[in-house]
């Protein structure tokens, strides 16, 4: 192993100093009276109900169609790793026409994943919460990263196995 | 935790029937202070099974080509691909470049190199403009230097397909 001193390439360590959130203290909401709904209190009620369920299922038919596009891919995925060995603009296409991922269900898109005949590894980074999925045939190497709170895919790769 | 970018290298050619190496493909890679290991890579889009067809096709690139063409490359274009994984071995052959508390900034000029190589498209050439003078092209960029001061190889950005 050769080690290239960096002596002076390097600035002191950078410090950051985070300034403290504002906090609003003993903020209080007018309460002037209570009151009984009307009817029209009622409909929006209703209303806003309507409208949170309405959301739900949305965010689920976003993961349904998500998952959908994910198993695609890993469709297309197999397909051209079992034939594909020596131009690697076809997984670039590939991944242009299907990246980014968003609003999938980590555990589905999991799922999703391992149906694949290639896959090779899933690994998870507790700190950033992301997944890191790899693909692999004899030849070529695909991967993509998942991050799970924010629900969207971060990169996508393809590889030569042995250049 | 200490961030560090190094350089690995795996086998790139040899001698067709015989084995013996001829050239190294150089990776660049990151540890950021998540340790997560990033990795940074030139490759050619076209690639050979066999060594005696990846040694016939850099003839008819370096030999028998004028230069003048950029598109008649058998290995087509150059292609900058990242990568990241959680598995880190410095037990392999490497030669350290940096380290430091952040290193990210420099890590991401490579990046924007790797993004400039691939919307730009330059044609690959074996021996003249590969893997090896696209990771120089990448450290100079961060400016940052390989193994003596020097960078691996050259990158000539007039060249492009």
């Amino acid at each position: 192993m050769t080690t290239v001193p960096v002596t002076g390439q390097f600035g002191p360590p950078l410090f950051s100093v985070l300034s403290k959130k504002g906090v609003v203290v003993d903020a209080k909401w007018p309460t002037p009276k209570r009151r009984r709904l009307g009817s029209t209190g009622y409909l929006a009620v209703v209303g806003a109900l309507f409208l949170c369920v309405a959301q739900v299922s949305s965010a689920r038919g976003d993961s349904a169609s998500c998952i959908a596009k994910v198993s695609a891919y890993v469709a297309e995925l197999d397909a051209l790793l079992s034939k594909e060995r020596n131009w690697i603009t076809p997984y670039d296409d590939l991944n242009e026409r299907y990246f980014p991922f968003r609003d999938c269900e980590a555990d589905a898109l999991l799922d999703a994943i391992r149906r694949s005949s290639f896959i090779r590894s899933i690994s998870y980074g507790s700190r950033t919460k992301e997944y890191l999925i790899h693909f692999s045939s004899d030849e070529v190497l695909v991967g993509f990263g998942y991050l799970v709170s924010e629900k969207k895919s971060t990169f996508s790769t393809a590889l030569w196995v042995h250049k | 935790m200490s961030e560090k970018i190094f350089l690995t290298y795996t086998n790139a050619t040899a001698v067709p029937y015989q084995g013996a190496v001829l050239g190294h493909h150089i990776v660049l890679n990151y540890i950021d202070s998540n340790g997560d290991h990033h990795t940074l890579q030139g490759v050619p889009e076209h690639r050979f099974d066999h060594n005696i067809d990846k040694l016939v096709a850099s003839g008819r690139e370096e030999i028998f080509s004028d230069g003048a063409n950029n598109r008649d490359s058998p290995f087509q274009r150059l292609r900058a691909w990242t990568d990241r994984d959680r598995e880190v071995s410095l037990n392999q052959p490497h030669t350290m470049v940096a380290e430091g508390d952040d290193l990210s900034a420099r890590w991401a000029r490579m990046q924007n190199f790797a993004d400039e190589v691939n919307s730009i498209g330059y044609e690959y050439r074996p021996i003249s403009q590969n893997s090896n003078s696209f990771a120089g092209a990448a450290l100079q960029r961060a400016g940052l230097y390989g193994p003596g001061t020097e960078f691996p190889e050259r990158f000539d950005p007039l060249a492009t397909v």
